[in-house]
Parts: C-alpha cells; sequence; structure tokens
C-alpha cells in the first residue's frame, strides 16, 4: 500500500512564524527503500513523526492506503508502522528480551501478555540479527550499537509493513553502520517499505534506494539515489565544498557488499 | 537477568509472601497490648464460652477489623506507589506525590471543624483528594507542555498549596474541640477501622486491583515514555489518564479512613522489583502480598510495646528508612558487579 | 546610608528609649514582690497587679472566688467557653479571650502586668519578653501532694487585703478538712486497693484520654484510696486494648464531654465486657464554673462527690446544698435546684449537652 502526502505543513504552535515543514507533496511506492537527506533541523525527524502519528499536521494530510492516516487508531497504526527514534528513551532495568517482547503488543489484546508464540517471534528476530547472547541482559548493560540493533530488531518483530527510522546510523561506529544498513536492505527485499533519515548521502547510495532532498521545510529534489547524489545536486544544500572523492586525491573509506 | 530466574523467584518470593501474610494475620489477632494466651485464644475464637467475651469482643471488634485495614491499606499504598514510580518513570516518587495525601487532609479538617461525623470526614477527604489531583491536573495542563516532569512540579505546587491551606485551618481552629481531632487524625491511625469501613475499602481495593492485573501489560508499556507506547500500539494517554486515577483512588481510599502514612509507597515497591524485575504482571501480585504483610506487621509493633499508639507514620518511617538504606546497598554491590565484567 | 547620617538618628532613638525607660521608672514606684513559681522560677513583680492573663486553666476559678475578679484581664478560652461561666459570674463576659498559646505583644498590647501559664516554656518565654509570668499547673513534681495549696498562697502573697486572705485561709481549711474526713473514714473500714481510670473528657478525645503521675487528680483519687491507673502510663493517650489490659475497677469521667465517653463506655466493644462498665462503676464527675476535678472553690465538694458516689455505703454527703452554699458564698449567684442537679450530671445550666 501506497503513503501519499498532500500539502503537509507544520508548526509547533498554530500561531507560531517558524514552519518546520511547508507544503510537502511526497508519494511513497511499496516495497521502496526512501532516504530522507537534508541538514540538521530542516525538518526530516518532524516528517517521520508525523508520519509515525506521534505528531499531528498542521494543515494537509498523509494518507495510507487512502486513508487519512489521522482516522487510524493508535493501535491498528502500530501494525501498519513501526518507528525507530534517534534516541530511545527505554527505561535501563528492562532485560532484552522483555523490551523486544513489547514489539508484540500490536497483536495482543490489551489484557493479554506475550505469550510462548510472541516470545518465539522474539527469539527469531533475535538470531537472525545476531543479537540472541543479548536476550538476558539489561538495556542499561549493552552497548550503543547494541542499543540501536534491538530498537530495529523491537520494529520487525511489529512485524509491519512500513519501518520509519530516524538517524538509525548517527550514534554507531563503521561496523555497526554497515551492519544497520545491510540488515534494512535484507528487510527491503521482503518487501517492506523503508523510510529513514540520514545524514550520510552515501547510504542512501548503498542501499541504491530512492531520496527525498529536504532543505528549510521544502521537498528540493526526489529520485533515485544513483541519479539524485551528484555534486551539483547537493551544492545547493550543504555547500560549496562538497565534492566526491575521486576530486580529493585520496580514496575515501566507505563499505560495499 | 534471566526472565527463567525472575520468573522462578517471583513464584518463591510470592508463595513465601502469602504464607508470611497469613502467619502475621493471625499473630495480629494474637497479640496486643491485651495479653490473651494462646489457649484462651483458640477458645475465644472458636468456642462461646462467656468467659471470654472480653477476650472475643478484643478480637473480633479491635484486632481484625484493624488488621483487615491494616491489610487493605497496605496492599492499596504499595500498589499506588508502583503505579506512580512506573508512570513517571521515577523511583523516588511516592503515593502522595499529585497531592492525594494532603487534599485528603484539608478535606477531612475541614469536615471536622465543621463538626460532621466520621463518616463525613471520610468521605470529605477522598473527595478532596481526588479534588486535589483533579486540580494538580489541571495546572498542569496551564504549561501547554505533556510531560511527567510538569505534571510532578505541578503536584509540588498544589500540594504545597494545600498543606499552607492545611495549616491556615489549623490555625484557626479552636484547640479544644476540632484542633485536637484534626491532629489525631493526621498523625494515622487504624483505631476507627470497623468492618463497614473495611467493606468500603476492600471493595475498591478489589476493584482496583482487578482493573490493574488487567492492564498490566500496558503499565509496561507506559513505563517506556509516550513514544514507545504509542508506537507499538498502545494509547498513551488514556493508559496514562486510568493509571493515575487508579493510583489517586487507592491513596485516597487508604488516607480517608487513617490518615497519612509515609514510606510504605516508596519501599515495597523498590524490594519488589528487586526480587522479580520491572514487569508489571509480576510486580502488582508480589505489591499485594508484600504491602499486606508489612502494614500489618507495622500496626502490631505500633500498638503493642506501648500503652498507646505509636503512630503508623513513625514506624513506617523507622523500617523503611532502614530498609531503603539495605536496598541502596544491594544495589550498589550489583552495580559494581556488572563493572568487573 | 552613611555612618554620618546614620549617627542622628541613632542619637534619637536612644535618646527617646531613655525616656521611655525614664518613664516607666517613674510607674514602677509600686511595690515589688519575689516570688516563687509551682516549678521553682523565681521573679520578681510588682505587687497587687490590675490585669492578670488566666491562661492556666486552674486558677481562673480562685482568683475570682478570692474576690480579685476585677484585677482579671482575661482567661484561656478553654475555661470561658462553659455555659456555666456567665450565669455564675456575668462579669466574665468582660474578659478577653485568650488562646493557649499567646504572643508576648498580645500581652505587652493589653497591658498584661502578670500571666499564670501553665507551663514552664511559656513562662520562660514570656519572661525572656519582659512579660512577667509564673507557672501554675495542675501537675506537681513528683506528686502534687505539696502543692494542693499553692496557688491559694501564691495570691495572698501577690495581693494584699484582709479579704482574700480569710477567703484564702477558710479556703484552704476547707479543702483539708474534706480530705480528712474522707480519709477518717476510709481508715476505718479495711479497702483492698481498687484502680481507678479517669477519662479526662475536657478535649473530645474519647476513652483513652487520662492524666499521668504528679497530676492533682492522680492525688485526690489516691486520697480516696485508689491506685491511679494513668500513673502507671507513659502517655495521656492510652489504646483501647491498654485500658482492656488495666481492666480498672472503676472509671470516672469528667469534663464536657464526661456524658459523650460514659455512654462509650457502656455501649462500645470492647469497653462493655470490662467488670466496672458490668458491675456499673462508672461515675462521672460535676462541672461548674470550673470541672470539679480542678483546683476550685469546688475542691472540698468534689472529695465528697467522689467519695459519696464511689462508696455510698460509707459517704452520704448532700452535695445540692454544699453547691449552692459554696456557689452563693465565692461568687454572690443563686442557682436553683434544677441548676445544680444539672451540673451535678454534667450537663449544661439549661440541661443540655456542654459540648
Amino acid at each position: 500500500m501506497n503513503i501519499k502526502i498532500s500539502n503537509l505543513s507544520f508548526k509547533y504552535e498554530k500561531k507560531a512564524k517558524e514552519t518546520v515543514l511547508n507544503s510537502i507533496n511526497l508519494e511513497i511506492k511499496p516495497g521502496t527503500i526512501n532516504v530522507l537527506l537534508g541538514l540538521n533541523g530542516c525538518g526530516k525527524t518532524t516528517l517521520i513523526k508525523l508520519l509515525s502519528g506521534l505528531m499531528k499536521p498542521t494543515e494537509g494530510t498523509i494518507e495510507y492506503d487512502g486513508r487519512n492516516l489521522q482516522t487510524i487508531k493508535i493501535r491498528e497504526r502500530a501494525k501498519i508502522f513501526a518507528y525507530v527514534p534517534q534516541q530511545a528513551n527505554v527505561t535501563n532495568d528492562i532485560p532484552v528480551r522483555q523490551y523486544l517482547s513489547y514489539g508484540t503488543t500490536n497483536t495482543l489484546a490489551f489484557y493479554e501478555h506475550p505469550g510462548k508464540e510472541e516470545m518465539e517471534r522474539v527469539e527469531d528476530v533475535a538470531e537472525r540479527l545476531h543479537i540472541s547472547c543479548l536476550l538476558d541482559k539489561n538495556l542499561g548493560e549493552i552497548s550503543g550499537g547494541e542499543l540501536q540493533i534491538v530498537l530495529i530488531a523491537c520494529s520487525l518483530i511489529q512485524n509491519t509493513e512500513i519501518l520509519l527510522l530516524d538517524e538509525p546510523t548517527s550514534a554507531l561506529d563503521m561496523k555497526n553502520q554497515n551492519l544497520v544498513l545491510s540488515i534494512l536492505k535484507d528487510v527491503a527485499k521482503e518487501g517492506k517499505t523503508i523510510i529513514l533519515s540520514s545524514h550520510n548521502p552515501n547510504h542512501a547510495l548503498y542501499l541504491d534506494s530512492n531520496v527525498v532532498l529536504i532543505h528549510d521545510g521544502v521537498i528540493c529534489d526526489e529520485g533515485p539515489a544513483k541519479e539524485l547524489i551528484k555534486v551539483e545536486k547537493l551544492k545547493p544544500i550543504y555547500g560549496e565544498h562538497v565534492c566526491v572523492s575521486r576530486d580529493l586525491g585520496y580514496d575515501e573509506i566507505s563499505f560495499k557488499d | 537477568m534471566n526472565e527463567k530466574v525472575l520468573k522462578r523467584r517471583t513464584w518463591i518470593s510470592f508463595g513465601i509472601s502469602i504464607a508470611v501474610f497469613i502467619v502475621i494475620f493471625a499473630l495480629a489477632l494474637m497479640l496486643g497490648r491485651y495479653r490473651i494466651a494462646i489457649d484462651d485464644f483458640f477458645k475465644a475464637v472458636f468456642t462461646d464460652d462467656s468467659a471470654l467475651d472480653t477476650q472475643r469482643s478484643i478480637i473480633v471488634n479491635l484486632r481484625f477489623p484493624r488488621t483487615i485495614m491494616a491489610a487493605f491499606v497496605g496492599i492499596g499504598l504499595s500498589l499506588s506507589g508502583l503505579l506512580y514510580q512506573e508512570t513517571f518513570r521515577n523511583k523516588l516518587v511516592s503515593p502522595d506525590l499529585l497531592g492525594v495525601s494532603t487534599g485528603a487532609s484539608v478535606g477531612a479538617a475541614l469536615a471536622i471543624v465543621l463538626g460532621l461525623s466520621s463518616v463525613l470526614i471520610s468521605v470529605f477527604a477522598f473527595l478532596m483528594g481526588l479534588l486535589t489531583v483533579f486540580v494538580t491536573v489541571m495546572v498542569s495542563k496551564l504549561f501547554r507542555n505533556g510531560s511527567s516532569t510538569i505534571l510532578l512540579l505541578s503536584g509540588i505546587i498544589v500540594g504545597g498549596f494545600m498543606s499552607a491551606i492545611l495549616s491556615v485551618i489549623k490555625y484557626f481552629s479552636n484547640d479544644i474541640t476540632t484542633l485536637a481531632s484534626i491532629t489525631y487524625w493526621l498523625m494515622g491511625s487504624f483505631e476507627s477501622a470497623d468492618m463497614t469501613r473495611d467493606y468500603i475499602l476492600m471493595g475498591v481495593v478489589a476493584v482496583c486491583i482487578a482493573i490493574l492485573l488487567l492492564i498490566s501489560h500496558p503499565i509496561n508499556l507506559v513505563n517506556q515514555g509516550k513514544a514507545e507506547a504509542q508506537t507499538k500500539g498502545i494509547n498513551y494517554n488514556f493508559y496514562r489518564g486510568l493509571i493515575i486515577v487508579l493510583a489517586t483512588i487507592l491513596t485516597a481510599i487508604s488516607v480517608c479512613f487513617c490518615g497519612t502514612i509515609s514510606w510504605i509507597g516508596l519501599v515495597i515497591p523498590h524490594i519488589v522489583r528487586l526480587l522479580a524485575g520491572r514487569d508489571a504482571k509480576r510486580t502488582i501480585p508480589l505489591c499485594i502480598t508484600f504491602g499486606g504483610t508489612f502494614m500489618i506487621l507495622v500496626d502490631i509493633l505500633s500498638r503493642t510495646f506501648t500503652d498507646s499508639e505509636i503512630p503508623l507514620s513513625a514506624v513506617t518511617g523507622l523500617l523503611g528508612t532502614v530498609i531503603f538504606v539495605v536496598i541502596l546497598i544491594i544495589k550498589r554491590r550489583k552495580l559494581n558487579e556488572h563493572k568487573d565484567i | 546610608m552613611s555612618k554620618k547620617t546614620l549617627l542622628p538618628f541613632v542619637v534619637v532613638a536612644l535618646a527617646s528609649l531613655g525616656a521611655f525607660t525614664g518613664c516607666s521608672n517613674k510607674d514602677n514606684q509600686n511595690e515589688q514582690i519575689s516570688v516563687t513559681d509551682m516549678v521553682g522560677t523565681t521573679i520578681t513583680i510588682n505587687k497587687n497587679p490590675k490585669k492578670v492573663a488566666c491562661i492556666s486553666r486552674t486558677t481562673y476559678d480562685l482568683l475570682v472566688a478570692y474576690g480579685v475578679g476585677d484585677k482579671i484581664d482575661g482567661a484561656y478560652k478553654g475555661t470561658l467557653n462553659n455555659s456555666w461561666v456567665p450565669l455564675i459570674y456575668p462579669e466574665s463576659a468582660d474578659h478577653y479571650v485568650y488562646d493557649y498559646n499567646n504572643s508576648a505583644e498580645l500581652f505587652i498590647s493589653r497591658g498584661v502586668d502578670l500571666v499564670l501559664a501553665p507551663e514552664k516554656y511559656m513562662a520562660d518565654d514570656l519572661n525572656a519578653h519582659g512579660v512577667p509570668a509564673l507557672c501554675v499547673s495542675l501537675y506537681g513534681n513528683p506528686t502534687f501532694d505539696n502543692y494542693v495549696t499553692f496557688l491559694s498562697q501564691l495570691v495572698t502573697k501577690i495581693w494584699d487585703g484582709d479579704e482574700i486572705k480569710t477567703k484564702a485561709a477558710a479556703w484552704e481549711n476547707k479543702v483539708n478538712t474534706a480530705i480528712n474526713d474522707v480519709k477518717t473514714e476510709l481508715a476505718k473500714h479495711e479497702l483492698t486497693q481498687k484502680k481507678v481510670f479517669y477519662v479526662r473528657g475536657d478535649k473530645d478525645k474519647g476513652v483513652g484520654y487520662t492524666d499521668t503521675q504528679g497530676s492533682f487528680t492522680e492525688y485526690a483519687y489516691r486520697t480516696l484510696g485508689f491506685k491511679f491507673v494513668g500513673s502507671s502510663l507513659t502517655t495521656t493517650n492510652p489504646s483501647k486494648e491498654e485500658i482492656v489490659e488495666q481492666n480498672p475497677d472503676v472509671f470516672v469521667c469528667g469534663g464536657q464531654y464526661q456524658n459523650k465517653n460514659i455512654n462509650s463506655l457502656k455501649t462500645e466493644e470492647p469497653y462493655i465486657n470490662l467488670d466496672a462498665v458490668k458491675n456499673n462503676k462508672v461515675y462521672n464527675i460535676p462541672i461548674g464554673f470550673t470541672a470539679f476535678e480542678q483546683l476550685s472553690a469546688m475542691t472540698p465538694i468534689f472529695f465528697y462527690d467522689q467519695a459519696n458516689k464511689i462508696y455510698p455505703e460509707y459517704f452520704n454527703y448532700d452535695i445540692s446544698s454544699m453547691v449552692k452554699s459554696t456557689i452563693k458564698e465565692y461568687f454572690g449567684t443563686d442557682v436553683t435546684d434544677t441548676q445544680v442537679s444539672y451540673m451535678l450530671q454534667g450537663l449544661s445550666p439549661e440541661g443540655g449537652s456542654l459540648y
């Protein structure tokens, strides 16, 4: 099912002068990876939060499968969208297994606890992301990179069609960045729609994704990464000094499959 | 910590605490300032021997109602402490956080000044406790910021206002007639316990427990904060509201019958979490057995060794602070263990 | 402000202070007297004080009875808030109603020249702030035995006048006679020492509110041949279980809440099972201008009344006529037989409750 964003604007307060997002129109096709690129404060995180339903648009609509997102109930929304925040605000003193089990909430009635079946799902996903060894540790005891993977695992456990990730690689070292991105690549192959924000244009290239360039609350360009991530297209946003590694006279370190 | 270990520990703690609860409950009926020999106790309870009328009256009319009240007040305050701590993600929060206790005190003081009956004093205290929390929530809305910190801050503001009102009422009340009663009420005691009050208390606490057990999974998610809860499929605002309402009712119903009792709502949830981890499906049942047992123990201590009753908060304070230090030491040791890894 | 500009103000302030002290020195040409209060504090006060504040509940009655009512500025509201007071002594309407804790400023602003305070800390605090205060209470250390006539003697020391001295002597004589009468009669009989529990009832605190060691009531009931339960207690608020554990042989209930407490004893668990209640040994203590169990003009009658009630087989005094004549003698007021009977039942002059 596709997502259609039409004429979307957002302000923190109705009377505020500053618009965070200004009349955005965007269509996201199912089964694609979409990277939102742009400067700090350009509105990437806001757009993701609006998609997750945590904030409400000031104007305009987000439609999923022709239905306005605002009319979809919280529980049902959690069956469609999974959200991984930029900074997880989780409690430190619960085991990873317990936290991951919260991902199964959207399949439970309000009085139900995750049962055997749900816990098996947790273990399957943990095994797939190679974090089975973390299951009995507390959230406060694992590293930042491990935590990021746990959060992604939790969103996968939700088993939704759409994954929203807010800068999932920003706090990670090279190895973990690679790990996270390859997980996302794998997931996309299963036909899930992924929307993530990033600061690193190379990640969009690596993911071979669709790119949405956002600047000052408006979408300035959109298209496949290979066409869009070009010096001349990025200069208006990232500044005059943007270049590609062949202009540097040295090899930039990156990663590939 | 391994889930299985926690689960086993929870079952063991639950079993032991139920056994201890039963023993303590029986002891509460046997012990007291009035000494009853063991065989007299059984004779008084199980026979109609009129020679033991006094003993029977003490057991049936004094000790039984107050022990029931102690148990349920202990349960109510421990649970509401747990709920507030989980909802506000602040382990140092206690049940009177949003001004329930001070509000209830103002209600009771007002009713005493107006010369109302003891039933109406409880009703006033209960309603005023709820009203105060309502005002707290309204004040927090003024800040147009849904964060829990703002709610806590409003609780402090409104609580402070209510305690100021209480001081003013106390100042203007007659020290022979009303002030003595207000002071006595505020000290907290189970002396007024009777079966009518017990039935009301038991009913309210039982309903709250039933709802809490049903929503224990949403309680866990609310603990993770709005973003987590909402995107996992839990209506955060609704459940947070429901939890606050239940916690407030539990505190108000306890306070309105026996005055303000401190520390128990802080200490019991800590002990329980230390044993069973942070999962409401385990912590709620343990809070019930631990809280009930602890409060009965406190009541026995408060009434058995001195010729007048030691105020409950004095006993809970003495026990509670010591237990709290022990908890902190255990926790520190745990942290150090992790550092070694 | 610099030091130079400040100087004139300081000079003026000091000068005016000097002027004030000068004034008061001129006033103080009264005769002064050194007196020691019940807790052993000795202070110097003016003789024949004109504005006395009776905060201690035991003092108002005797001062009025000895004829120095016009030297009283006011009294504790617990004392004045009693419907017998205006009936027996209408001039009480002119007396200021004091709280239990009053500021020194209030006394100074009202020109009070002596405070009779119920507690040592209160008297010390007032003296430290220049308000002469004496501690006079219903508690002696270790017992009240040596303090029964303390207030009476203090009054005759502070005020000059033959009438006061005569009245005081007569009162002391009557008290001693009453105590001797009761003691002599009781000595004739072999009594096993029984336990009495005094329910104070001057505040709405229920049955579990009594007096402890050192109180006047302890002395009085010891004199009447009892073991006073309160003297073995550590607090004035024993729990229900403690009272049942003590299982007193007799209950005596005083204060304006006496009838409420008597009703509690006779109708509420667990009291109804007590021997004293079953044997109907629950007695009240009359309350008139003052509760009879506080030192007052009625003190001799208090002994006779309680002796009558507790030992009807040995004593049969005519309490009603004693009350009538005593009120006439000390307060100059005639009370009717009905009023006296209400008084003896702990009721108000109209026969209603006192609270």
